[in-house]
Formats: structure tokens, C-alpha cells, sequence
């Protein structure tokens, strides 16, 4: 630490040794890097004195936008662009810390003891599981799972891919995103994406001729959006449909005139699809079955799914080589957050924590693990501007502060991270090496050698 | 603004365009990209930092902010409102950068100047249909295109308001 006046005193319990520079700006300490944290940062650095700290859990920053949007939607990767230059442009006062775990390396109440305020946002990482018998079968996993693998998540096992059947539980816009690079990829139409070249040449190589995409409800229920949906239907060599009883065929086309907006042009998409699948490719959405059972063959990988038709109230065996489930998430509440009976974060109103009066910083939530797994990326991006502006405003007239941050207790347990600028050095690493196979960027699965010593 | 600002900002976005340029493997994907879906706005924001070269030229837009302030910008023809935003410091986000893959530009467009934008595309509408607090006068800033005809034009931020999270708008589950 340079500068300033620098006062040594003994820390507030477990006896820590700690510089504190009294002339510093007030500290942030954000939890994640994903878009929650990022645009919430963005909004502060414009309208507030802090100083932030940004801890990542991955060796890599950014969340979901590396890791969950799909490799065909490189445009919504363009806003790292906007983060990009929020790094760069605040050096003096931003700093990120890759590869250390709130909870792990430093605990929650450290955090809160390091700075002025602290602001979670570490989304939801927990995935909601099946549940049913024969779920441990090998190539059942989830969606979380396999959108990880394909984007380049460290150590996530290869699904076996060799199979022609392919079951896909849930009706939200992961199970799209997991039935479309299914049924891109051995087209050759992932190539360029960012997409890891061992993990693409298993894509590739699929050979996958059947995709059922299951819910347990009815067709107006689904929480796909319009653009996903969209596109699975334009796949080229693939017949998708809606294969819907008569009954919900009228009932959907009888409620389109009583909806509003939104609703409404997705119901007619879902509408103009109705049908039978045929052809060589075919995926086919299916509804009202509930999964109750999953057999696996004698090698212990999944055989066959059995469903209950509740529309029929018949049993239905569906035969399959790899399921995928997408059921959504479940919250997780760092040790030392307090919780509600919902098992979500405890909040006391829209972006601050119900934390005892006795807490030393001001803590606040936002994104996916304050309000659940829930919207796009437009509404992160509004709730994040939102819990800006208040932490901003409760910190209004706080220009200077002591509190020290958690440097030192990183050094002093020897936790490894990785800066802004080793992130730099591995992006460009990863964009030269892309370059060579025409790729966007070849992505890395292991970090050692970027680590902090 | 100080000239020595706008020449500071001037710089950066050279920087942002000579590192697009750089990518020509990304470049390529997005072209792609657009030739399987459809043309669209795309630009680099570059041409919103070039003052207006006369009055004819001139077209004056007020954006009005999320606290209620009204910025009375002097824009041009061709300016793209998003992208001039940005340039002077207008808080309105352009995730993808106007790529039609996010609604953070969401903006509400003076009724009297709605009919004289052209109609969107479905992936405007598209994207439009994800916007919190949608309007019928909503549209996405980054495919507004300043014309002459736009002159005197208002555009609005949705403003965030916790009512508006509590009881307003229920994002769907992912």
C-alpha cells in the first residue's frame, strides 16, 4: 500500500492485523461478475466515490455471458465490450479478483468487515434436480450441465453423444439452447463460435436424428422466448413441431385474441407450428408429460424415459440415449446471509439484505440470487441500474472511508487469483489462438499458469 | 462539452473501432449471422461523434432521463439515438450493440413522431416483447435513425421505480 497514512490496528475479532488508509475512497465489494454485478458496477463507478473489489468464483470473469448464452449468439456476448471498457477506464479505482470463492477464501462476515458496502450478485448455481428414479443413470444431466460443457466450463464430463434419441425436459429457453446446438452442430455452423475444438468435435460428430422436448404442462405454459423459439423452427434440415392434441390446438387458437402482447406473437408461433414431425431430423415438442421413471441398460446409461401423459392419463415410454434436464434453478445463501423460509436471501426491501443491526457494512442483492432464476438479460440490466442508484444515494456524503478491503487476508492465505490483466492476457491468448482456426476465440478450460503466485 | 473531452472520448472510440476491425473472425460471424436472419442497424457508433457539418443537417432530439431531466441533444441526420446517447453520456445501455439481441435500449418515443419511424422488424418486436414495462409507444433506441423529419423528437428512459419490480413487472422463469 502506498500513499496516505497508514494506521495499523488490531482487527474487529479474529485478530488480524490490518492497514487502514484513512484518506481512501468509501468500498464496494461486488460477489460475481456475471451481468448482475457488471451493469450494477458500471451504474456506481458513474455515480458514486467507491472503490470496488469484484469477486469471481471461476478463474474467469463475466458469469453467464461466458458461459451460459449459446455460441450462436455471439451478439449478446458484445456487451463484455461495455465491461471491457469500464475496466479500463477505472483502473485506479476497479479491481477484480478471478478464482476466489466468498465462502471458501474469504468469508462472508470478512467481506463485510473489509468494506463499506457489499453487493451480491452471484446468481443461481444450484440446478433444480429430476428427482425420479434411475436420475444417476449415466448421460441423465442437467441443463446447467451440458450448456457448461458445450461453452467451455473447466472440468465438466463429455456427455456421450453416439446416440440418435435425445430427450429434453423442461420448456424454458435453456432446453432451445441445448435442442439447437444439438441439432446445429454436426452442420458445421458452430465452427467459427467459441465453442472449445475437442469439445466441438464431439458436437460434431453426433449423430443425434431424434429430439423430444418435454413439459409437464400444457402448450401455454411454455417459457420460451420468441426469438429461440423462432429459431429452432428454421433449422435447416430438421422438422420441428408442436405435436399438440386437438383440444389445445383450439384452446390455443381460441385465447390468442384475449392476450396481450407478448404472449400473444409467441402463441402464434407456437401456433403455426402445429403438427407432425417427419423426415430424417425431427425434434418434437411434446406436452402434459411428467417424467416418473428412467431406465438405463446394462452398462448403466440411459435407456428410456417413462412419462405419464396426463392428457390421456396413459404411461409412455420414450426411448432416449441421453436426457437433458432443464427444470430451472434453486437459489443457494452464502454462509452468513441471512435467509428466509423460501430459502432465498432474506430482503428487507427490493435490493437490500435483512442483515443485524450489528453488521458493519451495508449489504445488498441483485439478480438471479436475490429475485430467483428469472428473465433476460433486460432485466438484470434494469434491477442492476435500479440497486445503483440506491447505493449510491445511501452513500451520497460518504467521500472517505477506512475500510481496508480483504487484500491482505488473500495474501496471507496464499489464494491464487487472477487480475483484470491477467484476464486480459488469457482474452487475448484465447482470441490469438481462435484466430488460427478461424474461430472467434478458442476458449481455456485450465487457468494454472495465469494464477496469481 | 470541452473540446479537450470530446477529442479524449474521440480517441476512445477510434480505439473500440480499430479493435473491432481487428476481429475480423467476429466480424465475419456477426455478418453471418445478419444474412441468415435479416439487415439491421449496424454501426459502430463512430459517425455519432461527428458534429453536424451545417444546419440543414441538424436534427435536435431531448432524451429525457429515468430521474426526469430533459438532455436537448444536437444530432444530425443518420445518427443513431443509442449510439448517440452514448456519446454524450446519456445513461441508456446498448448490451449487444444493436444487434437486435437485448432490449436495454428500450426507449418510449413522443406519440406525435411514433408514426414517422419506419415499423419495426420482428426482431425488433421480438426483442420488444422482453422489455420491462412495455408501452405502444416503446421502441429499441438503437433502431432509431435520425431523419429530418425527426426533428424536435422526444425519446423517454423507462424509469425503474421498486414499485414498478414489486408489483409492476414479473419477469418470466428462465
Amino acid at each position: 500500500m502506498v500513499g496516505g497514512i497508514l494506521v495499523r490496528r488490531i482487527g474487529k475479532s479474529a485478530g488480524i492485523v490490518t492497514k487502514r488508509n484513512l484518506s481512501s475512497r468509501p468500498r464496494l465489494a461486488i460477489v460475481g461478475s456475471g451481468p448482475a454485478g457488471m451493469f450494477a458496477c458500471n451504474g456506481l463507478l458513474r455515480k458514486s466515490y467507491f472503490a470496488v473489489d469484484v469477486f469471481e468464483n471461476s478463474p474467469v470473469p463475466f458469469g453467464l455471458v461466458r458461459y451460459g448464452v449459446a455460441p450462436d449468439h455471439q451478439e449478446v456476448k458484445n456487451v463484455i465490450n461495455t465491461f471491457d471498457n469500464m475496466f479500463q477506464k477505472n483502473r485506479d479505482r476497479l479491481k477484480l479478483f478471478c478464482n476466489v470463492n466468498i465462502g471458501r477464501d474469504i468469508t462472508f462476515d470478512e467481506l463485510t468487515r473489509g468494506y463499506d458496502a457489499v453487493l451480491l450478485a452471484y446468481g443461481s448455481y444450484k440446478t433444480r434436480q429430476l428427482g425420479i428414479p434411475g436420475s444417476d443413470s449415466k448421460n441423465v444431466i442437467s441443463g446447467s450441465e451440458f450448456v457448461g460443457w458445450y461453452n467451455g466450463v473447466p472440468n465438466v464430463p463429455t456427455p456421450d453423444l453416439s446416440i440418435s434419441n435425445v430427450v429434453i425436459v423442461g420448456n424454458g429457453n435453456v432446453a432451445l439452447d441445448c435442442a439447437r446446438v444439438l441439432s446445429t452442430a454436426s452442420s458445421g455452423s458452430l465452427k467459427i463460435s467459441d465453442i472449445p475444438d475437442d469439445r466441438l468435435a464431439v458436437l460434431e460428430k453426433a449423430i443425434i436424428k431424434d429430439i423430444k422436448i418435454i413439459g409437464r404442462r400444457g402448450p401455454e405454459n411454455v417459457s420460451f422466448t420468441i426469438k429461440e423459439l423462432r429459431e429452432q423452427f428454421k433449422i435447416e434440415e430438421w422438422d420441428s413441431k408442436l405435436e399438440v392434441s386437438e383440444e389445445d390446438q383450439k384452446n390455443l387458437i381460441e385465447s390468442l385474441p384475449k392476450l396481450e402482447r407478448k404472449k400473444k406473437r409467441l402463441t402464434e408461433v407456437l401456433v403455426k407450428n402445429i403438427g407432425i414431425a417427419s423426415g430424417l431430423r425431427q425434434c418434437h415438442f411434446l406436452f402434459h408429460r411428467v417424467p416418473k421413471k428412467i431406465v438405463a441398460d446394462s452398462a448403466g446409461q440411459v435407456k428410456e424415459l417413462v412419462v405419464d401423459n396426463t392428457e390421456n392419463g396413459r404411461q409412455e415410454t420414450l426411448e432416449c440415449g441421453l436426457i437433458i434436464y432443464s427444470l430451472g434453478y434453486e437459489t443457494l445463501v452464502l454462509d452468513g446471509v441471512p435467509q428466509n423460509q423460501d430459502k432465498m436471501i432474506d430482503m428487507k426491501d427490493h435490493c437490500r439484505v435483512n442483515m443485524s443491526l450489528s453488521c458493519p457494512a451495508n449489504v445488498y442483492a441483485t439478480g438471479w440470487c436475490a429475485h430467483g432464476p428469472r428473465g433476460v438479460i433486460v432485466d438484470t440490466q434494469q434491477q442492476s441500474i435500479f440497486v445503483a442508484d440506491q447505493i449510491a444515494a445511501d452513500f451520497a456524503h460518504n467521500r472517505k472511508s477506512v475500510a481496508s478491503g480483504v487484500g491482505m487476508l488473500l495474501a496471507e492465505r496464499k489464494v491464487p487469483f487472477i487480475s483484470w490483466d491477467a484476464w486480459k492476457l488469457i482474452d487475448q491468448q484465447e482470441r490469438d489462438q481462435g484466430k488460427l482456426t478461424g474461430k472467434i476465440r478458442e476458449k481455456f478450460t485450465t487457468f494454472e499458469k495465469f494464477l496469481s503466485k | 462539452m470541452s473540446t479537450v473531452l470530446r477529442l479524449a472520448m474521440r480517441a476512445g472510440n477510434f480505439a473500440r473501432f480499430s479493435n473491432f476491425a481487428m476481429k475480423p473472425t467476429q466480424a465475419n460471424f456477426q455478418a453471418q449471422i445478419r444474412q441468415i436472419t435479416t439487415s439491421f442497424v449496424q454501426k459502430t457508433g463512430d459517425f455519432e461523434y461527428e458534429d453536424p457539418k451545417s444546419e440543414d443537417e441538424v436534427v435536435n432530439i431531448t432524451y429525457v432521463l429515468r430521474d426526469g431531466t430533459e438532455r436537448k441533444i444536437r444530432g444530425k441526420v443518420g445518427d443513431n439515438v443509442m449510439f448517440l446517447a452514448h456519446r454524450y453520456d446519456i445513461e441508456m445501455e446498448g448490451a449487444c450493440e444493436a444487434s437486435l439481441a437485448c432490449s436495454t435500449c428500450h426507449v418510449y418515443v413522443d406519440p406525435a413522431f411514433k408514426d414517422k419511424l419506419p415499423e419495426p422488424l420482428e426482431e425488433e418486436d421480438d426483442m420488444l416483447d422482453m422489455a420491462p414495462a412495455l408501452k405502444d409507444n416503446s421502441r429499441l433506441g438503437c433502431q432509431i435513425v435520425l431523419t429530418k423529419e425527426l426533428d424536435g423528437i422526444t425519446v423517454t428512459l423507462p424509469t425503474m421505480t421498486r414499485n414498478f419490480y414489486v408489483d409492476g413487472h414479473v419477469p418470466k422463469p428462465h
